[in-house]
């Protein structure tokens, strides 16, 4: 595992694109192994949801293992495979609406589920914090997570790619093939929309 | 929410946290800020929202098992090199379409051939045939001068 971590930071991008279409095992492990917390951040955030956004990723890079004879160095490889998790997330949603037409998305019952599957899926985390400030900490960023659950996917999704990717207006345009200025109006209507949502004052 | 600043909007305050704002503006609202407190709120609040929807998702993800997202991986590329192409032939796939479309088809070749001994001017109503799914209707309807066909569709 170590040696396979420090080969990773060493190998550069085309190296590991070629190889990657050799098919060799080795570099399909070293693009997990570097890109999938990246891509994991990118599907909760449009997701919210941990089992959700493990099987998109999976896909993806399912996706990416049969594709990546088609991948041309225009963008690069992160460019490129953000691209294919926001649509695997946005498509995974249509997925769901359809089977699950009738039924209610209530978000205490979502939450209420996910505490119960997230026991046996993660490790046990943040031991040694405050428990006062732990539990602050949760209530607020519950808080938040149900607010950002509320907007919009078309906003969340420019949302998570500003503040969890840090992409620039051009960059999201770009990605979600949308004008900048449109870029502009659906972060702004997003934060606009969680502030009202979590009451906060202007 | 409080009086807002006349100055600025609060898309102009969301593109500065962003940097998208031109130099001049950039700067400008820089100064503008050190006296409106209702900016610089706001400034403030959009900036919290970010970081802390990143660093919440963050604390998130950190709880994954990286190791566990490995194995199903190796799992599902195994699966996908075994069958490969078995999806989407549910009754909700997309080829719900295809079979529409084939049909349609089917229905527009039958018409057109038996067009003459079945249409042959009988009567007023422009409808030619109409089939009702429990997913979908099609009628074909035709026009009564030019004998234009209409096919409409319709998921219910």
């Amino acid at each position: 595992m170590n040696k396979l971590k420090s080969e990773a930071i060493d190998i550069n991008e085309q190296d590991l694109v070629e190889r990657l279409i050799k098919g060799q095992q080795w570099a399909f492990n070293v693009l997990v192994e570097r890109y999938q917390n990246r891509l994991l951040r990118i599907a909760y955030g449009v997701t919210l949801n941990h089992e959700d956004s493990i099987e998109i990723v999976q896909d993806v890079f399912v996706i990416v293992f049969k594709k990546i004879h088609t991948f041309r160095q225009e963008s690069s490889l992160a460019t490129w495979l953000r691209k294919i998790t926001i649509n695997q997330c946005l498509n995974w949603k249509r997925k769901w609406k359809r089977r699950f037409k009738w039924s209610h998305d209530s978000l205490e019952s979502e939450s209420g589920k996910n505490l119960l599957n997230d026991n046996n899926l993660f490790k046990e985390t943040l031991k040694n914090h405050d428990p006062e400030m732990l539990y602050r900490e949760k209530q607020l960023g519950e808080n938040l997570m149900k607010a950002i659950k509320k907007l919009p996917e078309k906003l969340r999704v420019v949302f998570v790619l500003n503040s969890i990717e840090g992409l620039s207006y051009e960059e999201i345009a770009n990605t979600l093939n949308i004008k900048k200025g449109t870029v502009s109006s659906r972060l702004y209507f997003a934060r606009q929309n969680l502030m009202n949502s979590l009451e906060m004052s202007d | 929410m409080k009086k807002s600043c006349s100055q600025y909007t609060p898309e102009d305050i969301s593109m500065f946290v962003d940097n998208e704002l031109s130099r001049d503006k950039h700067q400008g609202l820089v100064q503008h800020l050190e006296q409106c407190t209702s900016c610089s709120s706001l400034v403030k609040n959009y900036k919290t929202l970010s970081a802390d929807f990143k660093s919440h998702t963050q604390s998130k993800i950190s709880e994954i098992d990286s190791a566990r997202v490995k194995q199903k991986l190796d799992k599902a590329i195994q699966n996908s090199e075994n069958k490969p192409l078995k999806n989407s032939f549910g009754l909700f796939g997309k080829n719900t379409y295809l079979k529409l479309a084939s049909i349609a088809a089917i229905l527009m070749i039958t018409l057109f051939t038996f067009q003459n001994k079945l249409f042959t001017p009988t009567g007023p109503s422009a409808i030619v045939k109409y089939v009702d799914t429990d997913f979908s209707s099609v009628m074909i309807i035709e026009t009564q001068k030019e004998q234009h066909t209409i096919i409409w569709y319709s998921e219910t």
